[in-house]
């Protein structure tokens, strides 16, 4: 595996070496030196795409100065975002040379190019931003000339943070592709080891064909890429029947599945305080700590309408959302009503559960079953009264509805996901004159219940309903523990709100304040991607 | 035991689902699990149906209250049931079921589509062929033409018809039957075969023109409708009954409300239109202020409360994970 690895790394290096050294039409190798291969080879594949997307948009501005315009409508049309990107471009390209050719970092002058944006930003002028623009136009390119270089044409690397099925490719544009007469492209695929790969076995598979990949294109190829498998690709530009205008190989590149994602590190910390902090007031409350809840009305009520049932001989109309047992509302929903089940039991009152998927009515019946039996009342326990209506949410409620109609059910309780069947329920629950308690998790839901019922949990006050109605140590702990998170989250909100007001009054953009508050939005708000 | 199996498969793949979030390597697991659900989801339909007809037979057979209803529940029960299952009125597949098959090393598959809205083309993709090799093609003993095998062996027949008016537009077996169907067709001399098309049952079930179509169409459907139509009437009476004014809060919901229901409206806009828009008087304006109060104060309740159950959510799954809460599990005693 060592060996194997060592030769990509080798070989890698070299195809790096010889196509960045075509590239610029020199001897030897030229940009790339030091550090792992796979991570230069990385580093130089985002680096190309950061570098295309800038390209252009220097472009886009180059084009509409030529056509007369003027700083407003340069401003309003691409400056405001080619700064961003600009500014992006030039601190990762300071980054990743400063780590991998510090030789040809130390020829740029960075600190120019970062007054040269500051200035662009701040300027007020018309006249003069209109010079900055131009004085920017001049100079960047060149940069990015010069960097651009370096890279080799077709970059082949292995996706970040996936399962390895996929390689990532970006190929630069090249200024003698000018005056070629390109119609189509022709990118392949060679899979194998490195000695299949060299030889005249390696079966090149088409991995896109057409006008769709132009230059500077950004290609992810998933086509059926396996895990710790080489890969060489092939890129072929030209008129129909003249593929070999252009030939591009990038270096072999491993597919390889990713045991941590990097992107998720701070996220995975946050879950990690958080858990310890539920862990930790779990063990404070099991050892006896007196821990304060304040009290929920709606919980409160539990008792009193189960009550009210019984004098009123009609039954409790319990129902557990229209969601199946992978929904964590559900399951919430099915513990709040074990404990109503066991207040029903104790007082003898009728409990009804319609649900709407055959596992809910499954799982519902143990719950019961258990709540009847540690209420000492398992004689009670009739199974027929949890029954499977359908799982079509506007059958379940036409039936829900009609048997509210006919029985008047002396309380409706309300708990688990509900979408729009809350307020056709609630309102009918209503007009038959029954006591009606709510929790839902569904924020759009909230309102409807908020309206029609007489106690409504809003959110939190739903998952905690099991802890407050139980009210066992244990339980109780994890509550305070939630508390904890939402320090974490109130601390980050208000340093966020404090770092995005700065910002937006203009005077601490493009500063070390607005990175941070980049970081935060790409750490905290971006976790899902 | 009867608790401590299921608790330790909770938390062995809870723990594997919360492990996977951070592993993309593990990411299959998630899919895979979500997968075993439907499994088992689909498993417990029995359950559901079995326990729908054991309870509405029994309203029936004891002419219960309301037995009419369960009667009716059962009928289109059961009717839906056997004409999805027997697939009463479906069409026949737009396609074949096997071409070239059991014929060596030579294999082909073919795909139809209609071009220009009215030219049927069928192509006849020919694989395991030997590498550029040239072969003809002949259908029901007459030559079709020739092909050439490309460097890996494949080959591709195309056969355009330009379509029959008898046909409806849409309706490809006609065609095929008419270009191939049960002609035997001879690549060279590797390989033979000929169209199958598919039985007539082949088509989906919710296929045009099915009787469980018809049903759903024009059954579920406005019956669905129906119910999901009452919710207009609802929303007006929960909104006169929560929008009376009783207290300070009450009033400050109705005032908002009010301001919120007039700028979704034309005659918002029109009410304040002789206001400046810019500035701040035309920060009042009935659009912009409607528009204020979505953006900054709904969406600031609403990312509350949507925090507030994040952390309820993750709260809850660990409970349930480690076995804190478990009342969902039945008794504990054995």
């Amino acid at each position: 595996m060592a060996q194997r690895f060592g030769r990509i790394v080798v070989a890698g290096l070299v195809v790096i070496g010889v196509s960045a050294a075509s590239a610029r039409g020199q001897d030897g190798p030229t940009g790339l030196a030091g550090g792992d291969s796979a991570e230069v080879v990385k580093a130089w594949g985002e680096l190309s795409e950061q570098l295309v997307a800038t390209q252009a948009l220097v472009d886009q501005l180059d084009k509409l100065r030529s056509e007369g315009a003027d700083s407003d409508a340069l401003n309003s049309v691409a400056l405001g975002r080619s700064v961003g990107l600009i500014r992006k471009t030039i601190r990762e390209t300071e980054h990743i040379l400063l780590k991998h050719n510090p030789a040809v970092a130390g020829q740029i002058d960075w600190a120019e190019l970062k007054r040269l944006i500051k200035d662009l930003h701040y300027s007020r002028d018309g006249q003069e931003r209109s010079e900055l623009v131009a004085e920017w136009h001049r100079k960047l390119p060149s940069v990015i000339a010069a960097v651009f270089e370096l890279l080799p044409p077709l970059v082949a690397y292995d996706a970040p943070n996936d399962k390895g099925k996929a390689i990532k490719l970006c190929w630069k544009a090249q200024p003698s592709f000018a005056s070629v007469r390109i119609e189509r492209f022709d990118l392949t695929r060679a899979a194998g080891d490195d000695k299949i790969l060299k030889s005249d076995d390696a079966e090149w598979v088409e991995v896109h064909v057409g006008a769709g990949i132009g230059p500077g294109s950004e290609i992810l190829d998933k086509k059926r890429v396996k895990p710790n498998h080489d890969y060489e690709y092939r890129l072929r530009g030209g008129a129909e029947g003249e593929w070999a205008t252009l030939i591009h190989t990038a270096p072999v590149v491993t597919a390889k599945a990713q045991w941590f994602d990097y992107a998720k590190r701070y996220y995975m910390t946050l879950v990690l305080i958080f858990v310890a902090a539920v862990a930790f007031y779990i063990q404070l409350a099991k050892s006896g700590a007196n821990l304060n809840l304040r009290k929920i009305a709606g919980l409160e009520a539990v008792d009193e309408a189960v009550g009210r049932a019984t004098e009123m001989g009609r039954p409790i109309l319990f129902i557990p959302g229209i969601q199946d047992m992978n929904d964590i509302q559900t399951v919430a929903g099915l513990i709040i009503l074990g404990h109503v089940a066991k207040i029903a039991a104790e007082h003898d009152a009728q409990l009804e559960v319609p649900t709407s998927k055959s596992l809910v009515m499954t799982v519902a019946r143990e719950t019961v079953a258990a709540a009847y039996m540690d209420a000492g009342r398992p004689d009670a326990y009739d199974e027929k009264s949890i029954y499977y209506v359908t799982d079509d949410q506007f059958g379940y409620v036409a039936a829900v509805t009609g048997t509210m109609v006919r029985k008047k059910p002396a309380t409706c309780i309300y708990m688990g996901a509900f979408y729009a069947e809350s307020l056709i329920l609630a309102e009918t629950a209503n007009t038959t004159g029954a006591i009606q308690i709510a929790g839902t998790a569904m924020p759009a839901q909230l309102p409807f219940f908020v309206a029609a019922c007489d106690y409504t949990l809003i959110g939190e006050e739903f998952f905690a309903a099991s802890a407050y109605l139980s009210g066992a140590p244990d339980q109780l702990g994890s509550l305070k523990g939630q508390d904890v998170g939402k320090v974490i989250v109130l601390v980050l909100l208000t340093i966020g709100t404090v770092l995005a007001s700065v910002v937006s009054i203009g005077y601490m953009r493009y500063t070390a304040v607005d990175d941070w508050l980049i970081f935060l939005k790409d750490t905290f708000l971006n976790v899902s991607s | 035991m009867k608790r401590s199996v299921p608790l330790f498969i909770t938390f062995a793949v809870g723990m594997l689902m919360i492990v996977q979030a951070f592993v993309p390597a593990l990411s299959d697991f998630a899919d895979l699990g979500s997968i075993h659900f439907d499994i088992l989801a689909a498993i417990a339909f029995i359950l559901g149906g079995g326990n729908l007809i054991r309870s509405h037979g029994e309203k029936v057979a004891k002419r219960q209250a309301g037995w009419g209803y369960s009667g009716v529940t059962l009928t289109f029960f059961f009717l839906t049931l056997v004409v999805g299952i027997v697939k009463v009125g479906v069409s026949p597949s737009q396609g074949f079921s096997t071409w070239l098959s059991g014929s060596g090393t030579v294999s082909g598959i073919a795909t139809m589509s209609i071009t220009d809205g009215k030219k049927y083309e069928l192509i006849l993709q020919v694989s395991g062929l030997e590498a550029k090799s040239e072969h003809t093609i002949s259908i029901a003993g007459q030559p079709a033409g020739e092909i050439t095998a490309n460097r890996y062996g494949r080959a591709d027949i195309k056969l355009v018809h330009p379509g029959d008016d008898k046909s409806p537009p849409g309706t490809i077996q006609p065609v095929l039957t008419q270009i191939a169907g049960g002609n035997e067709i001879k690549v060279g001399g590797l390989a033979s075969g000929s169209f199958v098309p598919y039985g007539r049952t082949s088509g989906d079930h919710l296929g045009n023109g099915s009787a469980f179509w018809f049903l759903y169409e024009y059954g579920f459907k406005p019956l669905q409708s129906t119910m999901f139509a009452m919710l207009a009437f609802y929303v007006a009476s929960a909104a006169f009954r929560a929008f009376r004014a009783r207290n300070v809060e009450s009033v400050l919901l109705l005032g908002t409300a009010f301001i919120v229901l007039l700028g979704r409206t034309y005659a918002g806009t029109v009410m304040t239109a002789w206001m400046p828009e810019t500035g701040l008087v035309g920060f009042f304006t009935v659009p912009h202020l409607t528009q204020w109060i979505m953006m900054v104060l709904n969406t600031a309740g609403s990312r509350a409360i949507m925090i507030g159950i994040a952390l309820g959510v993750a709260s809850t799954s660990l409970k349930v994970l480690l076995g804190i809460d478990r009342s969902y599990l039945g008794s504990d005693r054995e």
